[in-house]
């Protein structure tokens, strides 16, 4: 039995997540044995959302857990009946056996409504043993069975087909059931003799009239004559009778990137990147791209056992539900009957033409500028099931709208490519932005098309970077360090969360709290509300280093606020191939010239952005040490300018070694940086904090032999495979380096070639290890 | 073929975004659509470019209303467009029954 506990009145009492309501329904989802409860909540009291979860969550999974939209009542009439229609929508949707409304907190002595399916609620006797007398009654009000309705006399179906492709032995099968009206075909002739009479329409009219049909049906086959389903189905759903699982013909003559924009809808990047690799016409040949179609669909049927394992194959539990035909004669009509009936009731397709229909005759404003409309489409659209694959919505913004390949834009960049390469079993990977003030992510399809080099579709039309349609089960990743973005959608973070979207960060490091004198004024202040805020908001912050995990740890048990749910802390490292980082190509103006001086003395090399943490002054004077002592030796630098190390650029502008054995190369390629990375002879990581130290391991890719500072993070990522220095004094930097190089022309500096390196793509796995594994490092627990 | 492919070089550049927002204009369509509705060599033509006549055309049949529709429009995600415009076509009487 599925029991649906509606508790909008608990709700709407305010008893929320105390009372003897809450303990009542508690008792019954510990004694539901084998029978499924779900709990459906109001959005309408958001502020007892996390509470209520909270309070169900050592008994009930959190997709067992709904949360349902309705507008905000304004006291009218209209409105109030508009809500309970909504209301009554997103629980029949969860597909319930029965429902169980408890009344509210100061009616519980009657204990509440039950109400089976279209019966009137009746009144439920208190007893002590409420849970058990409640199952009782529950076992007696079950339905007996749910079978298909049966329709009177002949009503009306609409078959829609494309011109010369009807079955027109099934149309006049159907037309002893039904007043068949035919939309698209003209083939009268082709009906058999004495076969009942059929009515023949164009498909300029089914738009126009197609609401007045309960039942419709597409009869579709992999023809460009059907390239006009998509949308008239998304505007009158109806049954789908497949006559191919294929249906990429439906789009490839539709439009010169229609059929990539199906392929995309229907599988995903990953998809498009298949195509990449065979070519167009060997795509067309192996994706079913009836995505665009098959979703708008009440059901789906098909003429065989092999094309539903091809569904089941290519659109997971969407396929699976897809019913087959027996047979081409008169055997597949009864489940075709069946399934026409069936479909044209309870699927949740119908169920919405329904409530859009009993909607518009309460007297809502048509006009679609009217706030009210807007308000009930969006809960209405919000309460639909979704029969899409689970989203991994991963946050890219600073990214797609600005790539200053910095370094943590490299990462975000590299963990999205190699989630798009390999998601996720069971997801999709989305990359989303947002643009604050509290408005709904987009899907960065434009950005994303041309990163895999898809840029024609991204140019298209056709391809709108549509506001996210997150689900119940999706997962939303802030992989991007978008600080004031995040802090504007807080609000919208919190939604997603209490409609069971779960939402995780990646933490990078804390240096603007651990040394604020190294950020602009005020930085630390701004970070340090961000982070309280993704701590209170997250299921899971998810850090680029052990190290950084731990100071997590210490910071949050020291300034966490109180929260009702536990917050979990993982990590997870960086990779170090370049080459799937989709990388920058071109060589600077003066490369050869610095290439000869690299290959002319022994190079020290440090990379990274130059802002103060990086010791690029303390490096800088520690050479000058160097240079008076006469050693001969080379220190390049490659990295743009960051924050408060103007006079550091004056100084290096200015300095007499410039250009002879000091370079700075503030816009370096990666194809650059992989040239100095294998002719330099030391990597000086001189950082006095990293959260990881990425040039580690990309020294290490390139058995670059590694000079760094004695921290925790490098001592992580390092171990015994690079030489440390302590000290912030150039004359102790200098003299590490003095040892170092003698280790070095002796060849006894301690090599990196051995030292553990993760490519990007196992990177993304430990990422993904640590957010669907749920293989955490820490829990902080909740209040 | 189009307008895209037979415009080259620098000239192009000028043309083409003329171009598009002319194709996106709602001035250019509703002087475009009634001409191609009105005479009937025009409207097999449509019929040709939009799929044997099988494929309405989009605006055609939505409901009338007036002026643009609202910004927050475009900060919908597909499905709250689709019942939006569900909605208004509920409470309109453009859909009769058949």
């Amino acid at each position: 039995m599925r029991v649906v506990i509606d508790l909008h009145a608990c709700q709407q009492a305010g008893s929320g997540a105390s009372g003897a309501a809450l303990t009542l329904v508690q008792q019954l989802i510990r004694t539901a044995g084998e029978n499924t409860i779900l709990v459906a909540l109001s959005n309408q009291f958001p502020q007892q959302l996390v509470a209520l979860r909270a309070a169900f969550a050592p008994w009930l999974p959190a997709e067992r857990i709904v949360v349902y939209d309705t507008p905000a009542p304004d006291g009218s009439a209209c409105l109030a009946a508009a809500i309970v229609l909504i209301r009554d929508n997103a629980i029949a949707n969860l597909d319930p056996d029965l429902v169980f409304r408890p009344d509210g907190i100061e009616q519980l002595g009657t204990l509440g409504t039950l109400t089976p399916h279209d019966a009137k609620p009746r009144a439920v006797g208190h007893t002590d043993d409420a849970a058990d007398a409640l199952w009782q009654t529950f076992t007696q009000a079950m339905p007996a069975s749910r079978s298909a309705p049966q329709p009177n006399g002949l009503p009306p179906l609409a078959y829609v087909a494309a011109p010369g492709e009807v079955d027109m032995a099934l149309v006049a099968q159907l037309a002893r059931h039904y007043r068949v009206v035919l939309v698209g075909g003209v083939q009268l002739h082709a009906l058999p003799d004495g076969a009942p009479a059929v009515t023949l329409r164009d498909g300029c009219w089914f738009e126009q009239h197609g609401a007045g049909f309960t039942r419709i049906v597409y009869q579709v086959g992999n023809r460009p004559a059907c390239s006009f389903m998509p949308a008239l189905c998304a505007r009158h759903p109806g049954l789908v009778l497949l006559d191919d699982v294929h249906l990429g013909q439906l789009f490839d003559n539709a439009g010169p990137n229609a059929f990539g924009a199906a392929l995309l809808a229907s599988h995903g990047y990953q998809a498009l990147l298949a195509r990449q690799r065979s070519g167009h016409a060997e795509a067309l040949r192996q994706f079913p791209t009836g995505w665009p179609l098959l979703e708008q669909a009440c059901g789906v049927v098909v003429r065989s056992e092999a094309m539903r394992e091809l569904g089941r194959h290519w659109y997971g539990a969407a396929g699976d539900r897809w019913r087959v035909l027996a047979g081409a004669d008169d055997a597949s009509l009864p489940p075709l009957l069946e399934a026409i009936e069936t479909y044209s009731v309870h699927s949740p397709r119908a169920r919405y033409r329904a409530l859009t229909a009993a909607l518009g005759a309460l007297g809502l404003p048509h006009d679609p500028r009217s706030p009210l409309l807007l308000e009930v489409a969006k809960a209405i659209a919000a309460n639909q099931p979704s029969q899409a694959p689970r989203q991994l919505l991963v946050d890219i913004s600073a990214l797609a709208e600005s790539d200053l390949k910095t370094g943590i834009q490299r990462v975000v960049r590299s963990i999205v490519l190699a989630l798009i390469k390999t998601p996720p079993p069971g997801f999709r990977v989305e990359p989303v932005y947002g643009n604050g003030g509290e408005r709904r992510y987009r899907y960065a399809r434009r950005f994303t098309c041309n990163m895999l080099g898809e840029t024609t579709l991204a140019r298209d039309d056709l391809l709108e970077d549509l506001p996210v349609e997150h689900r119940p089960g999706d997962i939303f990743l802030g992989l991007d360090l978008v600080a004031h973005c995040t802090m504007q959608n807080l609000a919208l973070l919190a939604d997603m969360r209490h409609h069971g979207i779960a939402v995780y960060f990646v933490v990078y490091d804390l240096l603007p709290l651990l040394m604020p004198q190294a950020f602009p004024y005020g930085t630390d202040r701004y970070f340090r509300e961000y982070l309280g805020a993704i701590a209170e908001l997250g299921d899971g912050l998810v850090c680029i280093s052990r190290a950084v995990a731990d100071e997590l740890c210490d910071w949050l048990a020291r300034h966490r606020a109180p929260a009702a749910a536990p917050l979990r802390i993982g990590y997870f490292h960086m990779g170090a191939d370049l080459a799937s980082s989709a990388p920058s190509f071109g060589l600077p103006g003066n490369a050869a010239e610095v290439l000869d001086a690299v290959a002319a003395r022994p190079t020290l090399l440090m990379v990274g952005t130059l802002e103060p943490r990086k010791g690029h002054a303390q490096a800088l004077a520690a050479f000058e040490l160097l240079w008076a002592r006469g050693v001969d030796v080379n220190l390049v630098l490659v990295g743009k300018a960051g924050w408060l190390v103007d006079r550091l650029v004056r100084q290096m502008e200015r300095h007499p070694e410039l250009h002879r054995r000091l370079f700075w190369l503030p816009g370096a390629s990666d194809e650059m940086l992989g040239k100095l990375y294998a002719s330099a002879s030391g990597l000086l990581a001189a950082s006095v904090g990293e959260g990881f130290g990425l040039p580690l391991i990309e020294s290490a890719q390139h058995r670059l032999p590694i000079v760094a500072r004695n921290l925790t993070v490098f001592r992580e990522i390092g171990g015994e495979h690079a030489y440390y220095f302590d000290g912030e004094q150039p004359q102790q930097l200098a003299a590490a380096l003095e040892r170092w190089l003698e280790l070095f022309r002796n060849g006894n500096a301690p090599p990196s070639g051995a030292m553990p390196w993760l490519s990007w793509a196992q990177s993304a796995e430990q990422l993904l290890d640590t957010i669907l594994q749920q293989r955490w490092h820490r829990t902080l627990p909740g209040t | 073929m189009s307008a895209r492919n037979l415009l080259p070089g620098a000239f192009g550049k000028l043309v083409r975004p003329l171009l598009r927002r002319a194709a996106h204009s709602e001035a250019v369509r509703r002087l475009l659509i009634p001409a191609l509705l009105r005479f009937p060599i025009l409207k097999r033509i449509a019929r040709i470019a939009t799929g044997a006549g099988q494929r309405p055309a989009a605006d055609i049949h939505l409901p009338v209303w007036a002026g643009p529709l609202p910004a927050v429009y475009l900060d919908l995600p597909a499905s709250s467009r689709q019942a939006l415009l569900d909605l208004a076509r509920a409470a309109t009487p453009t859909d009769r029954p058949a």
